[in-house]
């Protein structure tokens, strides 16, 4: 049985509002957003569980599901520098006809060069970044701007690829040779 | 006597384990072992000399043989626990047989040649004590100078003379203490360089390292060859002194694109002893070794090439190696300035490199086997690392 998939998407899920910076009651910056869908839920968690997401709660009618992730922060001189790695948790907790993300805890580790000139990550450089952002400083205010847009590619892969629906499978037309032709 | 003093510096190190300990070391602790390394060939060819026989290059290790030639494949093996965790680093192919060229002892021991002890690069246990201190025993990778073994790690593909003979790697204990953010210290007692098995000789070497804000003064510190003992050894035979290497690495970003790095090195060892009939007299003479200064500029001009280069002064003196050609009094100079390029495709990096090597006296052949005193040389590397 060969299976295909289909990706669907609804207007509503890909014209989404950009992105905005947002903040829980500590402080801590949450991107998150409830998406309703027509697919069900068994469908919704197979299609997470494919996104290499670890099950985190289990239950019949709600499964929640974490991982995490990073990228690279670049100072823009001439070329990219290495400044450091944003690491942070994606979580995605999903229920019949509606899930929803929830990206927190985002950590700044910031590299320098070893003493072999290559650039590692720094002792003891690990920051919360919410402290960082608010620093008036030109770099950390292009770093806000990359960071934003990279959350917003990665909420619209995210959204992309939890409401793909696997097609049936396509009834084969039988072709008959008749004698009577 | 000897083994006592050892005895007692083993015991300060564990001594300062216990005082730097600040919780008890859980029983168990979960981390995957990760699996990373990499992957090397290269072409050489000199420009304008033969290239037929392996001797046909700089006296430099790796990346010295003729045509289409074989890095190695370094697989290694680690678990990063919070408390603990090890290292098996794994060589296989030229390059890992000549980083491990010390080797295989055991097999030799037992008078079986081309043992498993021929593939271990690194292999050593670690003990997070504290978040300051680590204590690490076996084999490990030496902590003087800027070049290593494994060629994901240094700009250029070829190497320079002094990490060609400074120590590779190392067999002992070792103390790691994080100071602060830019400062660390890190003392070792180690068996002789290059005796990464076992230590046939009974001596040990110290081991000493300090950094701040990106340089690093490292020393190395003992008889590499044993003491000569007068109910052993025979009339005539001969042991060289203790060798002191003293060295500095260092790293600056001179503009936003512009990197330096910085080594300089100082190796002696003493004249030595000898059995005279049956009393052991020192040897009258001077000591020997070499010294030398290299500077390493990198600039990026993308996210995908970067170019550098390497400059380097090597000086032996009173016939400390015979690497290079030498002078009647033993001293000779190398300078070799080496252009590389990497280019980044994913994970691959293609290194295409130029080399000069123009020594003092005559160290290379021109193309009518005369000798001369310069060489040039193109090489290009593939390295994938995983």
């Amino acid at each position: 049985m060969q299976l295909t998939m289909l990706l669907l998407f609804t207007l509503s899920q890909l014209t989404s509002t950009p992105l905005e910076y947002s903040f829980d009651d500590s402080g801590k910056i949450v991107f998150m957003e409830v998406v309703s869908t027509e697919i069900g839920f068994d469908t919704l968690v197979q299609n997470v569980e494919n996104l290499g997401f670890e099950k985190v709660q289990n239950g019949d009618e709600e499964q929640g599901f974490s991982k995490e992730a990073s990228f690279m922060l670049y100072n823009k001189r001439i070329s990219k520098v290495p400044h450091g790695r944003l690491t942070y948790n994606v979580q995605v907790d999903v229920k019949e006809n509606r899930y929803r993300y929830v990206i927190t805890d985002l950590i700044f580790h910031e590299y320098e060069r070893n003493r072999y000139g290559r650039y590692e990550e720094k002792r003891n450089g690990q920051m919360a970044l919410e402290p960082l952002l608010a620093e008036p400083d030109k770099q950390w205010e292009n770093h806000k701007q990359t960071i934003l847009k990279k959350m917003e590619s990665e909420v619209a892969m995210l959204k992309s690829e939890i409401v793909a629906v696997p097609l049936e499978e396509e009834q084969k037309s039988e072709v008959k040779i008749n004698d009577d032709w | 006597m000897k083994n006592r003093n050892i005895l007692s510096i083993m015991a300060l190190f564990l001594s300062f384990s216990v005082a730097f300990a600040q919780e008890e070391v859980e029983e168990t602790e979960s981390s995957a072992v990760t699996v990373s390394g990499s992957v090397d060939a290269y072409f050489r060819t000199n420009l304008g000399a033969p290239n037929k026989l392996p001797g046909d290059a700089p006296g430099t290790s790796f990346a010295n043989r003729p045509g289409f030639s074989l890095g190695m494949v370094n697989l290694v093996l680690a678990k990063e626990g919070e408390k603990a965790g090890f290292v098996a680093d794994l060589v296989f192919g030229p390059r890992g047989e000549d980083a491990v060229f010390g080797s295989p002892m055991n097999s030799v021991l037992n008078g079986s040649l081309g043992g498993s002890a021929q593939i271990v690069n690194q292999l050593y246990a670690y003990w997070n004590v504290s978040d300051n201190v680590t204590l690490t025993m076996g084999n490990f990778n030496t902590f003087l100078g800027y070049e290593v073994i494994s060629p994901t790690a240094n700009f250029n593909y070829s190497t320079s003379y002094m990490f060609s003979y400074g120590p590779f790697s190392h067999t002992g204990l070792k103390a790691d203490f994080a100071l602060s953010d830019d400062m660390s210290a890190m003392v070792s007692i180690m068996n002789p360089t290059d005796m990464t098995e076992f230590n046939i000789v009974g001596t040990y070497t110290l081991g000493a390292q300090f950094g701040i804000k990106g340089v690093y003064f490292n020393f190395l510190y003992g008889d590499q060859d044993g003491k000569l003992d007068e109910d052993l050894d025979t009339d005539g035979d001969f042991s060289a002194g203790s060798t002191f290497q003293g060295d500095i690495t260092a790293g600056f970003d001179l503009s936003d694109n512009l990197f330096l790095g910085l080594n300089a090195t100082y190796n002696s060892t003493g004249a030595g002893e000898f059995v005279n009939g049956t009393s052991i007299e020192d040897v009258d003479g001077d000591a020997a070794g070499f010294y030398g200064l290299a500077g390493y500029f990198q600039v990026a001009t993308s996210d995908a090439l970067s170019l550098g280069a390497r400059i380097e002064y090597f000086q032996v003196y009173n016939g400390g190696l015979g690497v290079i050609g030498l002078d009647a009094d033993g001293d000779g100079s190398v300078i070799d300035l080496t252009l590389s390029a990497q280019y980044k495709v994913g994970d691959l990096t293609i290194i295409p490199e130029f080399r000069l090597d123009s020594s003092s006296e005559d160290s290379f052949q021109d193309n009518d086997y005369q000798p001369t005193k310069s060489l040039s040389s193109f090489v290009l590397a593939a390295v994938y690392s995983f």
